[in-house]
């Protein structure tokens, strides 16, 4: 585990990048997948930025430098017996917290413990004028200015370089099972929809390949309770972990993958047969196409986004988002190939 | 300057029975909860609808005139004060809920529907909507989003920031912001999150759609009586540190407890200097489960007495007390000042003890009642504003509060929001660099800074004038003298 504050080299380098207008991009550790390698940009690695600052178990919170490890960052919370809330995925198990603040991605369990922006408490940023500033903190309830914490949430590097970021924390649950049912997508589509409306301790949701997995957490009592009660089976052939860090067979195919963002109890028809994963109380779904075209989903008023290049949206940028960009980054060197 | 010109435009745009300029027709919304401030406003709109709603944005706009939003006017800080030269907005009329979607378990509601109402409504089908201020019968959806207000239940179920899964907004320029919806995704950045808590200062809130969550199965309240208000501050800590997360955990004082007593009758303990109230809900033999490990835990931090509640009506009656504590406060004394800073829970203990001696050198009583499980404090200034300086005195006494509560590590406002109220302390929790950077976003939305101005964020000159301190990060300057 590294303890190295540079962030006098980050903030040095960027004040340079500005005085010299030179366009910025920000690493990492490289784990997530990226199409645009653009190699006039500069990329600015915040891998030696790395540590934990605070952690009291306590308070259930946590601050760590942005180049920090996901991965170490677990090992830290659970020798607690605590969790990242959202549970961002790792990929290759190098992913950094400021890259999982910056991406805004969470894992398997968003619908029931949120999103990464939803855990996030403070943030430490460099702005397009080289000024480091502070926005939340470490206190779960703040409403003392504007949420600019939040924004830099799936701000994708667009408004500049996060230092180090403050993350809510949640117990770990005391019993995680996980049950397998043998249903079609529609049946596991109605399984599914009773749970949205009883409390139960559902915590995760996968469809493929014609098993339904549920995972239930939480006290142990209710969880044993739930699993009684779902008459399944009590299985471990599902790698949760795997799910989120796209490591699963399925992520592996070298076909195009959609990842389509459904609205909340909608079933897509799967009308064209394509293969499909579907997680988040089958609100996410993977879909895997034949050709390069993307599936209909526009009649469930989704969203697909091609899933190889997660850092490429064409959308142009709506009158706000181009204020926005110029609020934070006057000269617009941050990240010049991706349009927030 | 009152721009004669643009009443003339609302009144020929909007029907007649909407716009008010009478003195005693205005009256009514010279202020809002915090009532020390009072302000006539010029013209008021009682907006029917989104297009009136668009309408008075684009004439003010236009004429650049101020324009005030309003949902209940039930906020603590100011927000709501009108402009003297302004329009005052009041969405209250906009009550309809719109749509309750049981597919996706959301709401879809008109920004002037109360709180309380999205419950009561969706109840039938076994679905609420977690959060739950204490003002929730009056208190409009709109002004919640506007503030990211918070309740007693906010500590297992998130604040309205993680309820509100999507928004309708109109900006100042005419434009319509649809955000969110009920995919878990949305693409770009995340204006929800900036709509959450601007305090009317981004755009005006038309639809909100909400989260419901199924009714819990089963619930149990209990009662910690205590005879140190540390130990019981130590509890709160305690019992979040094992793993718990209770559906709400709340703490009142003596004076609280006192005056909720005369107000309420509920039977709370008027002997105990501190009690704590505990919900835990869930399945039946979870919940029993962990009431009894809160037993415990209240027991070992050395309480004298706990009540137990588990039939529904025994649970209304203890959260009653609670609820109630602001009227309560309300009558004894004539004034109360509510602060709302937000600290490290294990500084509850100690924080708690230096407002005691802040009290005694004011010479104003203070009753603590507040969101212990999520360290939001809401000290009440008690004092009477017809005696010569109490007034000015408890103002003082609350911003000492809350540089209190920034050197422990917190924040000056938890859920009430900034206004005009706090806005002087926003010098001592930020920089004037992250300052400019609140201005150039607002400027985003509102470039001629006509939506609620004078409010929340200060300028610079502003912060230079009254040479308050910067507190970076719980480090004051010369940190070996004495503040309180
Ligand atoms: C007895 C009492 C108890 C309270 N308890 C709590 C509590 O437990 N938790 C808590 O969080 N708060 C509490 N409050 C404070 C208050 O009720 C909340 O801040 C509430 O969210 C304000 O809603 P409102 O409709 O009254 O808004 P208003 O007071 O009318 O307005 C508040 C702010 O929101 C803006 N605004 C209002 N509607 C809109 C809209 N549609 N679009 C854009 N901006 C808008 C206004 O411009 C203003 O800045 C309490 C208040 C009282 C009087």
């Amino acid at each position: 585990m590294t303890d190295l504050d540079d962030s006098g080299f980050l903030v040095g380098a960027i004040e340079s990048a500005v005085s010299n207008g030179e366009p910025i991009s920000f690493l990492g550790h490289g784990s997530k997948p990226r199409l645009v390698e653009n190699d006039e940009n500069a990329f600015l690695c915040t891998a030696d930025h790395s540590g934990i600052t605070e952690y009291r178990p306590d308070e259930l919170v946590i601050s760590a430098r942005s180049g920090t490890p996901l991965a170490e960052i677990e090992e830290v919370v659970h020798a607690q017996g605590q969790m990242l809330p959202s549970d961002p995925p790792m990929f290759n198990r190098k992913g950094t917290i400021g890259g999982a603040v910056a991406s805004g991605l969470s894992g398997p369990g968003r619908p029931w413990y949120g999103s990464t922006r939803d855990s996030l408490l403070g943030v430490e940023v460099v702005n397009g004028k080289g000024q480091r500033l502070n926005f939340g903190g470490k206190v779960i309830k703040n409403v003392a200015g504007f949420d600019i914490t939040r924004l830099y949430a799936g701000s994708k590097g667009t408004l500049g370089l996060i230092l180090s970021a403050t993350f809510k924390l949640l117990p770990l649950p005391e019993l995680v099972q996980t049950v397998e049912l043998e249903c079609s997508d529609v049946d596991a589509h109605q399984v599914l929809e009773s749970y949205s409306r009883r409390p139960s301790t559902l915590s995760g949701s996968c469809h493929f390949e014609g098993t339904l997995y549920l995972r239930f957490a939480g006290a142990s009592s209710a969880v044993k309770n739930d699993v009684e009660e779902s008459r399944g089976s009590i299985g471990t052939s599902l790698s949760w972990t795997e799910l989120r860090d796209q490591a699963l067979p399925f992520f592996g195919d070298p076909v195009p993958i959609w990842r389509v963002s459904l609205e909340r109890g909608i079933l897509f028809e799967n009308v064209d047969e394509f293969e499909v994963l579907s997680e988040w109380n089958g609100s996410l779904i993977w879909v895997k196409t034949p050709t390069e075209s993307p599936p209909p989903v526009s009649k469930y008023i989704g969203r697909a986004e091609p899933f190889r290049n997660l850092y490429l949206e064409a959308a142009r940028p709506a009158k706000y988002a181009a204020r926005i960009k110029q609020a934070f980054d006057p000269s617009g060197i941050f990240e010049p190939n991706v349009v927030a | 300057m009152k721009n004669t010109f643009a009443l003339e435009l609302l009144r020929s745009e909007l029907s007649r029975h909407v716009v008010l300029t009478d003195r005693h027709a205005v009256r009514p919304f010279e202020t809002d909860g915090l009532t020390a401030y009072k302000e006539t406003p010029w013209a008021v709109v009682l907006a029917e609808s989104v297009d009136q709603v668009q309408s008075v944005l684009r004439i003010c706009n236009e004429c650049r005139v101020p324009v005030v939003t309003r949902g209940a006017g039930t906020g603590l800080s100011g927000g709501a004060r009108p402009n003297a030269e302004g329009v005052l907005l009041v969405l209250t009329k906009m009550r309809e809920i719109l749509e309750v979607d049981l597919q996706s378990c959301t709401a879809t509601v008109e920004p002037g529907v109360t709180n309380l109402a999205i419950s009561e409504a969706v109840q039938k089908h076994g679905l609420f909507y977690a959060p739950d201020p204490s003002s929730q019968i009056a208190c409009s959806i709109g002004g919640n989003v506007a503030e990211n207000a918070g309740g007693v239940h906010c500590l297992k179920y998130g604040l309205t920031l993680h309820n509100v899964v999507g928004l309708k907004v109109q900006t100042i320029e005419g434009d319509e912001l649809v955000l969110g919806g009920k995919s878990y995704d949305s693409s770009g950045y995340d204006y929800m999150a900036l709509m959450v808590g601007s305090e009317g200062m981004l755009g005006v809130v038309t639809e909100v759609t909400v989260k419901l969550l199924p009714l819990p199965s089963h619930r149990i309240v209990m009662l910690g009586a205590f005879r140190d208000l540390e130990r019981a501050g130590e509890c709160v800590a305690g019992i979040i540190s094992t793993g718990l997360v209770p559906a709400g955990l709340e703490m009142m004082d003596k004076l609280a407890i006192t005056a909720a007593e005369e107000y309420a009758k509920v039977g709370y303990p008027t002997e105990a200097e501190a009690i704590l109230l505990c919900e835990i809900d869930g399945g039946e033999v979870e919940v029993e489960h962990h009431s009894t490990e809160v037993e415990k835990l209240m027991k070992s931090f050395g309480a004298f007495k706990i009540d137990v509640a588990k039939d529904p009506e025994e649970c209304e009656r203890l959260w009653r007390g609670r609820k109630s504590a602001f009227p309560a406060a309300g009558r004894i004394a004539p004034d109360y000042y509510c602060m709302d800073g937000t600290i490290p829970r294990r500084k509850i203990g100690s924080v708690l003890s230096s407002i005691a001696s802040m009290s005694r050198k004011y010479g104003l009583a203070v009753a603590n009642v507040f969101h212990a499980g999520d360290g939001n404090l809401h000290p009440l200034i008690l004092y009477d504003a017809a005696v010569k300086d109490q007034q000015s005195k408890a103002e003082e006494f609350g911003a000492e509060i809350l540089e209190c509560c920034i050197l422990a590590g917190g924040t000056i406002t938890g859920e009430h929001g900034v206004g005009v109220e706090k806005i002087d302390q926003m010098c001592a929790q930020f920089s004037d660099e992250e300052l400019e950077q609140f201005h150039l976003l607002r400027k985003v939305f509102d470039p001629y800074g006509l939506m609620n101005p004078g409010k929340a964020i200060p300028t610079l000159a502003r912060c230079s004038e009254i040479g308050g301190m910067h507190v970076h990060r719980g480090e004051l300057p010369h940190p070996e003298l004495e503040r309180f």
